[in-house]
């Protein structure tokens, strides 16, 4: 066997899929026995990179050494059997399987000559395993009846199972209380004494400074370096992980911000978030930024009516606000663009005009026809007043690049009279010269009084387009940043941090 | 901030504390479902014995066991099948070609061996369920829609097999015809035959690795990539089996009715998805067993055979099994609901 100092290594690895780079000539080295931290903001190729260890896509470039010794695997049995194990960010679990096949699915054991499943011996190491992480739980519940943090210590026996060399864990604290989070430092430290390497990939700072003596950092899909963790000081990795300098890009002009139109109090809904309190005035507009999965669209969706909350009350125009479903939503006066334009926005394979009018059909039938220069009309001014660019508004919409197709969806929204707007991630996927223009858009909506609730992940946007920004982790409001205390320090440590300083500084804000 | 740290302690055990009477009662109901199928099932036999006194004879349910015996078989293959999220429409037509096509077999060659007769419809049906399998596995046709083509294509290749002519009890052999009269220690052969399917179905289903993978791929197929699961082998084998039982009770069900015809089992595929919502079998994949399934099966043979003995008349039967139906499917819903939602109480924030 060929010795290296490395556990694992990766060289110049690159990764394609139709229409993105997901990772671009990518460097990555594990020393046997060490945790080392993997961070990046949202989209930054992470999940990208460990499907690509663990065998589940395959590279497009690039050279991958296991102890020296260079490997390409094609599947992700090829991984298990060279002892790599992966827990992924979302548990990937079998809901209607008991523990112990979650564990052992895909490497039953098996009597060699029958190959029937030994049942008792499976338990009974999966006990053992079980008992090693301190879970009190038998291995004969059904995965889906254990809590989240729970299901993070199956999957890691699962891990142990295989008695994998590598294990790669994805967000493995995202969802765990700090109690809980402690409970894995400890175990992760066990594993690491037993020999095994460790590669964690945390939004946390907490987490790196706790664990890891290295740390490398991935942005844009691209390698930008790697540190030793005492050696670099959080401000530092916070610029490396953010680059961008904020650009010109935003145009945000003095808003004129009118009275109060939605109030939203103590909002909540069960397993999604919690206690979410804002306002929102005339002219505004409104960030909502934090990590993925930190119930930003939950909460957006709710206040669209396609889910219900439980908890809490909305306050719209003065009066208390019941929507039933989106077409209400539409009707009363609050209107909201999807994060998935492609999906739930558009009707592709449609003209430009025809999606413009869609919802809004009954303006413009008489006698249960449609009054096709009427449509029409609406559509162009509409599809002008965005700044759509195409030959005419007969133009089918999947020939449009992805910024135009979002003005789309903006002047579909624009044919209903509305007073608050809900934008989830409006520039997700276009290029920077669209953005802009979609920049300048939002102000212009802004200035004619609309209030927009704007939620994004990216840091630059949300600090130069925002006058308050929410910030929101874990399903509650952790700050509320006014356009003053604006940084990307602040909101950062406010979606990330284990203990929230928010509670207060939303106070302040409010008042 | 102190009052915030408090009150954040306290939600979620108070959370837990109010989801956890309300799972253990839907956990119940999950668990129990077999119980209370069973229940129902000796609920109706003897509401129906008070106005009938002949219907738990002996006779009677010896009948019930051997008219549902084919069904149960059915269900067997089409269980595993929706366990990977799928479907097969196709096993009404696919049981009528084989069915022929052995029928032809035994007229024309009478000498032939009756298990030989019952290795072709079986031959015949797994070719017939191969083909699905790769329609769905590898050129990832919906099964709806490929079991859907395949269901006319069996149909029309049993009308040209046959000249669009029957064969009828005289062309068959007394042999071909015993296999489905018959009996063995006093027990009828289709119940055997039947029985012996169950046991190998769940050795398979719950022992081998093969028919755990089947619940992994339908229980979360994202995560049974993850685990090195080849998907599409695990599919194709579930629309295999399920041709292979589809012969089989082809040769069954012509050597029981000693006729083959075009039309044989039209629609039956219905029947055999409705057996196995009532035993519990999830369509949105996963969840389904072995026993109950069977109360399914015998719960449709009972409403089929004792619905008449009670003088309901015909059309009000098909009501009656329909409503049965969307009641099973109806709290089916409501206990899934009720779990995912004590679960995601559980969750905490």
């Amino acid at each position: 066997m060929a010795d290296s100092e490395y556990a694992l290594e990766l060289k110049g690895i690159t990764k394609i899929f139709p229409g993105i780079k997901a990772l671009d000539d990518v460097y990555f080295k594990l020393k046997t026995g060490e945790i080392h931290a993997l961070m990046g903001e949202n989209g930054a190729g992470k999940s990208t990179f460990i499907k690509v260890i663990t065998g589940v896509h395959a590279p497009e470039e690039g050279e991958m050494y296991l102890n020296g010794r260079q490997v390409a695997f094609n599947h992700p049995t090829d991984a298990q059997k060279a002892g790599i194990a992966a827990i992924y960010q979302h548990v990937t679990c079998y809901p209607d399987l008991s523990v112990t096949e979650n564990i052992f699915m895909g490497h039953e054991k098996i009597r060699r000559r029958t190959r029937c499943i030994l049942w008792d011996d499976m338990h009974k190491e999966a006990e053992r395993l079980l008992g090693e992480l301190g879970a009190g739980f038998d291995p004969r519940t059904p995965m889906g009846a254990l809590s989240v943090a729970e299901q993070q210590l199956v999957e890691i026996a699962k891990a142990l199972s295989v008695d994998a060399k590598i294990i790669i864990m994805d967000e493995p604290t995202a969802a765990l209380t700090s109690n809980e989070s402690e409970e894995l430092y400890r175990i992760a430290e066990r594993l690491r004494d037993n020999g095994a390497s460790i590669i964690f990939i945390s939004h946390r700072f907490e987490d790196m400074y706790r664990l890891a003596s290295k740390v490398t950092v991935f942005r844009d899909s691209k390698y930008i370096g790697t540190w030793n963790v005492d050696e670099i000081a959080n401000s530092d990795l916070i610029v490396a992980m953010v680059g961008r300098e904020i650009s010109q890009l935003f145009p945000k002009k003095e808003a004129n911000i009118g009275e109060e139109i939605l109030r939203v109090e103590g909002l909540g809904k069960a397993g999604y978030f919690a206690d979410v309190s804002f306002s929102l005035r005339r002219g505004e507009i409104l960030g909502l930024t934090g990590l993925v999965g930190a119930g930003r669209t939950e909460v957006c969706q709710t206040l669209f009516g396609v889910e219900r909350y439980d908890k809490g009350k909305v306050i719209f125009k003065g009066k208390e606000l019941k929507v039933r479903n989106p077409r209400d939503a539409m009707r009363q006066g609050i209107g909201y663009l999807s994060e998935d334009r492609q999906k739930q926005g558009l009707v592709l394979q449609w003209d430009i005009g025809r999606n413009i009018t869609l919802s809004a059909l009954e303006k413009f039938s008489g006698g249960g026809a449609i009054d096709k220069r009427k449509e029409l009309e609406v559509a162009k001014s509409l599809a002008e007043k965005v700044g759509v660019k195409a030959k005419s508004v007969f133009d089918l919409v999947s020939s449009l690049s992805g910024g135009n197709q979002q003005k789309v969806v903006f002047a579909k929204l624009l044919t209903a009279e509305l007073d608050v707007l809900i934008l989830d991630e409006p520039t997700k996927g276009v290029d920077v010269g669209a953005k802009s223009a979609i920049y300048e858009m939002i102000n212009e909506l802004a200035r004619s009084g609309y209030g927009i609730v704007l939620v994004s992940s990216e840091m630059p946007e949300v600090i130069g387009m925002c006058d308050r920004v929410a910030v929101m982790r874990e399903g509650r409001i952790t700050a509320m940043l006014d356009r003053e205390v604006l940084t990307q320090e602040a909101i950062l440590k406010a979606s990330m941090d284990d203990t929230a300083p928010g509670a207060l500084e939303g106070r302040r804000a409010e008042a | 901030m102190k009052r915030q740290i408090t009150e954040s302690a306290g939600v979620p055990g108070a959370q837990i504390n109010i989801g956890k009477p309300a799972r253990s009662v839907s956990e119940m109901i999950g668990k129990f479902r077999e119980l209370g199928l069973l229940g129902f099932i000796l609920l109706l036999s003897v509401g129906v014995q008070l106005r009938n006194p002949s219907f738990l004879t002996w006779e009677n349910i010896s009948d019930i066991a051997t008219n549902t015996a084919i069904l149960s078989i059915l269900a067997v293959g089409m269980m595993l099948v929706i366990i990977t999220r799928g479907i097969d429409l196709s096993i009404g037509a696919t049981l009528a070609v084989s069915g022929m096509i052995s029928a032809l077999l035994v007229s024309h060659y009478p000498g032939i061996h009756p298990l030989l007769a019952i290795a072709s419809g079986i031959g015949i049906g797994l070719i017939c369920g191969m083909v699905i399998g790769c329609l769905v596995a590898w050129v990832n046709i919906l099964p709806i829609i490929a079991t859907l083509g395949m269901m006319n294509v069996y149909r029309g290749l049993t009308f040209e097999a046959s000249g669009g002519k029957w064969v009828s009890a005289h062309q068959m052999p007394t042999g071909f015809k015993a296999i489905a009269t018959g009996t063995l220690f006093g027990v009828n052969n289709l119940i055997l035959i039947a029985v012996a399917i169950y046991i190998v179905a769940y050795y398979f289903i719950s022992h081998t690795r093969s028919g755990r993978r089947i619940y992994a791929v339908g229980s979360n197929p994202d995560s049974a990539t993850i685990s090195g699961i080849r998907s599409g082998r695990v599919l194709w084998l579930v629309y295999t089996i399920m041709g292979g039982l589809s012969g089989l009770a082809g040769v069954l069900w012509v050597s029981k009715f000693a006729s083959a015809q075009g039309d044989t089992a039209s629609g039956y595929e219905l029947s055999v998805i409705a057996a196995c919502v009532l035993g519990g079998v999830s369509i949105a994949g996963g969840v389904g067993k072995i026993s109950g399934i069977v109360l399914g099966s015998v719960l449709l043979g009972i409403l089929n055979n004792a619905l008449p003995m009670i003088d309901v008349s015909p059309f009000w039967q098909m009501f009656i099994q329909g409503t049965i139906i969307l009641i099973a499917v109806l709290i089916n819903a409501l206990v899934k609901r009720g779990i995912d939602r004590n679960h995601l109480m559980r969750r905490k924030i």
